[in-house]
């Protein structure tokens, strides 16, 4: 049998405009996957809503498209059904930090064994140009015009504070990085959050390519170092990519076990004859 | 006029009503009657007036008496609401101290017995007499109820019960008969045990929910089964996120339930939604209660029936079962996940807070799953390749679809119109299909659905109902020969023919249902021809309908 490549995970060709970062986020995720030696239906992608929820129909695994902010526990229901798959999430900024961001506090608190893969594009994409949780206070839009009137979140703090067991975060730009956190976080055992800094090149005008290659640097901390991450993920002066945060928690659910309900009689303890 | 025997205790919640209702309608459950039981109480957890009733009537049947024939008031705040239902020849007991019933010294015989908190063991012996009921059940149940406090823990509340007894007995003598019937049903539960029991039965192996009155008992009594048999129970951040993770697992190949009421139903209808598009199995009960909003969290209602029906946007298909009593509740939860399976789709069960909470006798729970839906053999095969066309089939046999893991029948689950192969589509031509598909499958669900209509009896007149206020129906029937039941165990998508033909002969429909405005009656005239002979029994205060309205109705 011939090596898999990334193409054997190529599914329908993506509808994102040229010279958007997720292109590279979805190679990264299929190289992830063949690197890791695993086979297609062993995969399980899931998406939520926005340009990265379309994601799925590109991915020739078995795939998940949910609705808006509600991937994760649609993956979490497949992981615990399922825990021999491997699965990928993948989410946008508005997906995950905005409309989901409940669910992305309780995944990472529970520590399900997902790979949540978040490119995160500082706007609203599909619905044509609105900000988003992460948008820069500079950036107007036509229903903000005078910005978001918010600070933007943090989504690495937000992950810190919520206990994630591993947190890392890459750029569009750098692929061949974005592949190795990819692969990191699928072996990961618990939840693994990758932020992934993905150009919008049509509706974000102030976070581009140029700006993020400007902004970015390696982390070189030793991930276990909570202090040490908390001092990365606090420092807003620049955009810091790699292994920021891993550390051994329980697994919430774990490996399948055999059902062993042979034999119970639930009704027992309800029986009232003597 | 008063239906069988029924019995209330009354006070502070915490003061041992349930305990000593409980046990009541077990003794008498194990004597081969057939108690029903029904609970008052506020939304709080400690104090407030609450009431425990325990029905003996001879067909068993899940409803409150219209009046109460003995009555025991362990406060003064409770009495005027007891004293408002008590019977005309009835029996109203009340604690040293309480004006406006005949005094029964509770307290003082449990503090003679050692410990004045057995006041309700007091009140037990003291019922055991008024109604000639055997004691030796009694006192068995006291000993097992008690004895892991220590044995003169249970002694002590023996002795308050043989008290209690003894006393009634000398001042009242025995003032009921018990009906005569005698059952050979074995068990004795509710609504949400008998449901959560089906689903065990029926392959269940994941639950999640968050906590709601009053469905919060399902997933803890799924918890620990669950985990002893390798199965998965979660509490989730919300009630979407427990629907998504019952969708994710029903993805993946297994079966899962949800449980939640009126607030967490309305979160839930966009995942549903999702459960419909991407052609999910999954089961969901929704334990009514009265609503709009917060509404009343501890009562009695029937008013998410059409939000159950058709609540969320866009066409597709769910279903809607609605069983009438535990028996029931039981058989239709293997019933929902065998459905799910077959028609890949969202099933909700229609539970109600009576139905839910109170308890009953049970006969056999005997119902057994069909096999989990056929998967597809041979090699790989998916749908970008063309290989595999998961939405491809005609709608009333969906194609057997892979799980992850198996390399036959690969797909992608698309919450996003999608054609044939699961891929994202926009094509007008192929939408129109796929929309007809989908209203194939929901034709063919009423003929596939065992007893979507149950009848009883061939009265011109006809009570027609659905979930635990057929109960009462059948108790109206059972009191008044010339009426028909007809319950509706299937509300969506609508069993026209099946009811159609429980109508024939029929020149009278009483439409009994628990809310103002006749959610279900909406049901019915929008399916049949009957606008002419429709009479409407509604009640909507938060406590469920009496054999007696309907007999005034009819």
């Amino acid at each position: 049998m011939t090596e898999r490549t990334w193409k054997d995970l190529q599914g329908k060709d993506p509808i994102w405009c040229p010279g958007c970062g997720d292109f590279a986020v979805l190679r990264a995720m299929q190289n992830a996957v063949v690197a890791e030696g695993l086979a297609p239906h062993d995969v399980v992608t899931v998406t939520g809503i926005g340009c990265s929820g379309t994601l799925t129909s590109s991915m020739r695994t078995y795939g998940y498209h949910a609705v808006h902010g509600r991937s994760l526990p649609v993956a979490t229901g497949i992981k615990l059904a399922s825990p021999d798959s491997t699965v990928l999430v993948a989410g946008g900024d508005g997906d995950g930090y905005g409309i989901g961001l409940g669910h992305f506090m309780h995944a990472a608190r529970r520590n399900v064994d997902l790979c949540y893969v978040v490119m995160d594009n500082q706007v609203y994409g599909l619905t044509k140009g609105q900000t988003s949780p992460t948008t820069d206070p500079e950036m107007t839009t036509k229903a903000s015009p005078l910005g978001p009137m918010a600070n933007p979140v943090n989504p690495l703090e937000l992950a810190m504070a919520a206990g994630a067991s591993f947190i890392a975060q890459g750029f569009s730009g750098q692929a061949k990085q974005l592949t190795e956190l990819v692969r990191a976080g699928i072996r990961h055992p618990g939840f693994a959050v990758i932020n992934i800094q993905s150009p919008c090149v049509t509706y974000n005008h102030l976070n581009t390519y140029e700006w993020f290659r400007e902004h970015v640097e390696d982390v070189t901390h030793d991930p276990a170092d909570e202090a040490a991450a908390w001092a990365v993920v606090h420092d807003r002066s620049k955009v810091p990519t790699g292994i920021i945060r891993q550390v051994e928690r329980p697994v919430f659910g774990g490996r399948a076990r055999p059902d062993d309900s042979d034999g119970k009689d639930w009704a027992k303890p309800f029986e009232v004859r003597a | 006029m008063s239906h069988g025997v029924a019995w209330q205790i009354g006070g502070t919640a915490g003061e041992g009503l349930e305990t000593a209702g409980e046990l009541f309608a077990q003794a008498l459950a194990s004597a081969g009657q057939q108690p029903t039981t029904g609970r008052d109480f506020p939304s709080r957890i400690r104090g407030g007036d609450t009431t425990y009733t325990v029905r003996l009537t001879p067909g068993g049947h899940l409803a409150p008496a219209a009046f109460t024939d003995i009555a025991l008031a362990f406060n003064a705040t409770v009495l005027p609401r007891m004293a408002a239902r008590l019977a005309p020849d009835g029996l109203l007991l009340t604690d040293d101290g309480i004006e406006g019933g005949t005094p029964f010294p509770f307290t003082q015989l449990a503090a003679d017995a050692g410990d004045k908190r057995s006041k309700n063991m007091v009140a037990l012996g003291a019922s055991a007499a008024l109604l000639r009921a055997p004691t030796e059940p009694l006192r068995r149940l006291i000993v097992q109820r008690f004895q892991a406090k220590g044995e003169d823990v249970a002694q002590r509340n023996v002795d308050a019960f043989e008290a209690g007894h003894a006393l009634a007995t000398e001042r009242f003598g025995p003032r009921h008969q018990l009906p005569d019937a005698r059952t050979d049903r074995a068990h004795f539960l509710s609504g949400n045990q008998a449901f959560s029991l089906g689903a065990l039965d029926a392959g269940c192996r994941t639950a999640a929910a968050y906590p709601i009155t009053p469905a919060s008992d399902i997933l803890e009594f799924l918890t620990p089964r669950l985990a002893s048999i390798g199965g998965t129970a979660v509490q989730m951040e919300d009630e979407m996120a427990a629907l998504g993770v019952c969708i994710g697992a029903g993805f993946a190949g297994q079966r899962a339930v949800t449980a939640t009421s009126g607030p967490g139903l309305s979160l839930m209808s966009e995942m549903i939604g999702l459960a419909e598009a991407t052609e999910t199995p999954v089961v969901i009960a929704d334990c009514q209660r009265p609503g709009p909003s917060t509404g009343m969290p501890t009562k009695h209602g029937q008013e998410d029936v059409l939000a159950m029906c058709h609540g969320g946007h866009g066409e597709a298909v769910r279903i809607v079962l609605a069983p009438t009593d535990a028996t029931d509740a039981h058989r239709t939860a293997v019933q929902a996940f065998d459905l799910a399976d077959r028609f890949h789709c969202p099933v909700l069960v229609a539970l109600d807070q009576q139905l839910s909470l109170m308890k009953q006798t049970v006969g056999a729970l005997d119902a057994r799953p069909a096999p989990h839906a056929p998967r597809p053999s041979g090699p790989a095969t998916d749908a970008w390749s063309g290989s595999f066309a998961p939405y491809g089939d005609s709608g009333a046999a969906p194609e057997a679809k892979g799980r992850p893991g198996e390399p036959a029948g690969m797909h992608l689950a698309n919450s996003t119109e999608h054609g044939p192969n699961g891929l994202t589509t926009e094509d007008p031509a192929v939408r129109t299909a796929m929309v007809q598909r989908r209203l194939d499958r929901l034709a063919a669900i009423p003929a596939a659905t065992t007893d979507a209509v149950v009848v009883e009896g061939d009265g011109a007149t006809a009570l027609l109902s659905f979930g635990s206020t057929v109960g009462a129906c059948r108790e109206a029937a059972e009191r008044n020969d010339g009426l028909r039941t007809v319950a509706v165990r299937l509300l969506h998508p609508f069993p026209t023919d099946a009811v159609d033909a429980a109508l024939d002969g029929v020149d009278r429909v009483i439409i009994v249902e628990a809310n103002a405005t006749g959610q279900f009656e909406t049901l019915l005239r929008a399916n049949l021809p009957i606008h002419d002979r429709i009479v409407s029994v509604r009640r909507f205060d938060g406590n469920p309908i009496t054999s007696d309205e309907i007999l005034e109705a009819a």
